[in-house]
């Protein structure tokens, strides 16, 4: 039988990293087969792909494997290279797109972390922090793609809806999980794609159930740091 | 033809990788030297976010981000490709490009910090240039083949800096018994004409780094 374009990918339900992955995949109509993956006893397939790092997500294409997810999007894209694109095609937007998504994850998601491990008053200043960057993000992604913001309405979903859409939609389940931090108060741009990120159907269809979302917080976050 | 301007600091890894990439293609481009001590109102206009240096300026457009400058300077100038063309190639040196970002803290942190703090730095660096040697470069010359290419260019900035942060901390780490493979493309790296005509001067670099050094290691007492 004629090989096919073969796709696999090996992740975690509650992973926004595998589901960034995933819902490049949809976007582009590729289809895949998913492997869920149990990080307490990984299998020999996922070590073997992913010797280096051994995680998830994984891409392995034709028996070829890509990991780290955002090399994995650039990669969807590239070879892929059928509308809708996921990356802009202008050299200069392009460095922009990925300049935010680089903030966005080593900035940005960064300061979870310390806002779950904190209480009290550290937690109040931690909290502060994550919105004051929160607000830088707001004002850069402003300035810098001024006639696309909001990126919805009739758009397909971008590079940086995937990024921020994956790590961002669930965000009650912090909420009910550790604390309050986003507003549409504080962050009113972010809270505003963020809201129509979630009600786009591809969206919907990628995230993990809020209930079962939450569970999985409960029991990776408080258990550590109760 | 559209100008080109890069805005950096003699003593920067991240600097030298971009120029190494400009000079790879022969793009023309003015330098600016930055004094971080007091940044210009030029460099907070354009990288208002991060306040650093490298940053490309292009027809009056900024960049920033060394690596991601690099794939913007790619993507404009396809001569002397830095990236190969088939994705999967393209992918597994993204990968390696990030892991060398990723990884690159401990190789700083052996000439900041002292004591137990070092020791870790020296048992990671370590663990890191294995892995970059073994499942990295292989039994390749480069990263990039028979010719340097992205991995090189964001590694090779790693690597000659941690040359000479060695000689200050006076640990060896990157020699040739215990990573032959990654000495042998560190020694091939460097004799690239267009490497080794754009290093900083080794001794200008070792008296500022020491300087620093000794300067931070008092502040933090």
């Amino acid at each position: 039988m004629e090989k096919q374009n073969e796709v696999v990918l090996f992740g975690t339900w509650a992973s926004a990293f595998c589901k960034r992955v995933e819902l490049a995949l949809k976007i582009k109509g590729i289809p895949y087969e998913y492997v869920e993956e149990d990080l307490t006893n990984k299998s020999e397939s996922l070590l073997h792909y992913n010797p280096v790092h051994k995680k998830v997500p994984v891409l392995v294409h034709n028996g070829k494997p890509i990991s780290e997810s955002l090399v994995i999007l650039e990669y969807i894209d590239e070879c892929w290279n059928n509308t809708p694109k996921l990356l802009p095609e202008d050299p200069y937007q392009r460095a922009k797109v990925r300049f935010w998504v680089n903030f966005f994850d080593h900035q940005i998601m960064a300061r979870l972390l310390p806002i779950i491990m904190t209480r009290g008053e550290e937690r109040e200043k931690a909290i502060k922090e994550f919105n004051e960057l929160l607000k830088v993000f707001e004002e850069g992604i402003n300035k810098d793609f001024p006639e696309e913001f909001p990126f919805l309405e009739g758009k397909t979903l971008g590079y940086l809806d995937i990024v921020v859409g994956t790590a961002l939609c669930n965000y009650e389940a912090f909420h009910e999980v550790v604390d309050v931090v986003f507003s549409p108060e504080k962050n009113p741009v972010i809270m505003a794609w963020v809201k129509a990120l979630k009600n786009h159907p591809l969206m919907k269809e990628t995230l993990p159930p809020h209930d079962k979302f939450v569970d999985k917080m409960r029991e990776k976050y408080l258990d550590q740091y109760p | 033809m559209a100008e080109v301007k890069l805005h950096g600091r003699w003593y920067s890894p991240f600097l030298y990788r971009v120029i190494w990439a400009l000079k790879l293609k022969g793009i023309s481009y003015e330098y600016i030297e930055e004094d971080l001590s007091n940044k210009s109102p030029l460099l907070l206009q354009y990288n208002p976010v991060h306040k650093k240096i490298p940053v490309l300026v292009h027809s009056g457009k900024p960049i920033c981000e060394s690596m991601i400058i690099i794939e913007y300077i790619e993507e404009k100038w396809p001569q002397t490709p830095l990236l190969p063309s088939d994705p999967y190639e393209r992918a597994k040196a993204r990968f390696w490009v990030k892991f060398v970002e990723e990884k690159a803290p401990a190789f700083w942190s052996l000439y900041r910090s002292t004591g137990e703090e070092q020791k870790k730095a020296l048992k990671d660096s370590s663990e890191t240039l294995k892995i970059v040697e073994e499942q990295g470069l292989g039994e390749k010359k480069f990263f990039g083949g028979d010719s340097i290419g992205i991995v090189d260019i964001a590694f090779g900035a790693i690597a000659h800096w941690f040359g000479v942060f060695e000689e200050i901390v006076e640990v060896k780490v990157l020699e040739a018994h215990a990573f032959p493979r990654l000495h042998a493309w560190k020694v091939n790296f460097e004799e690239v004409p267009v490497i080794k005509e754009n290093l900083p001067d080794r001794d200008k670099m070792l008296d500022y780094f020491k300087k620093r050094r000794i300067e931070s290691l008092s502040a933090s007492q």
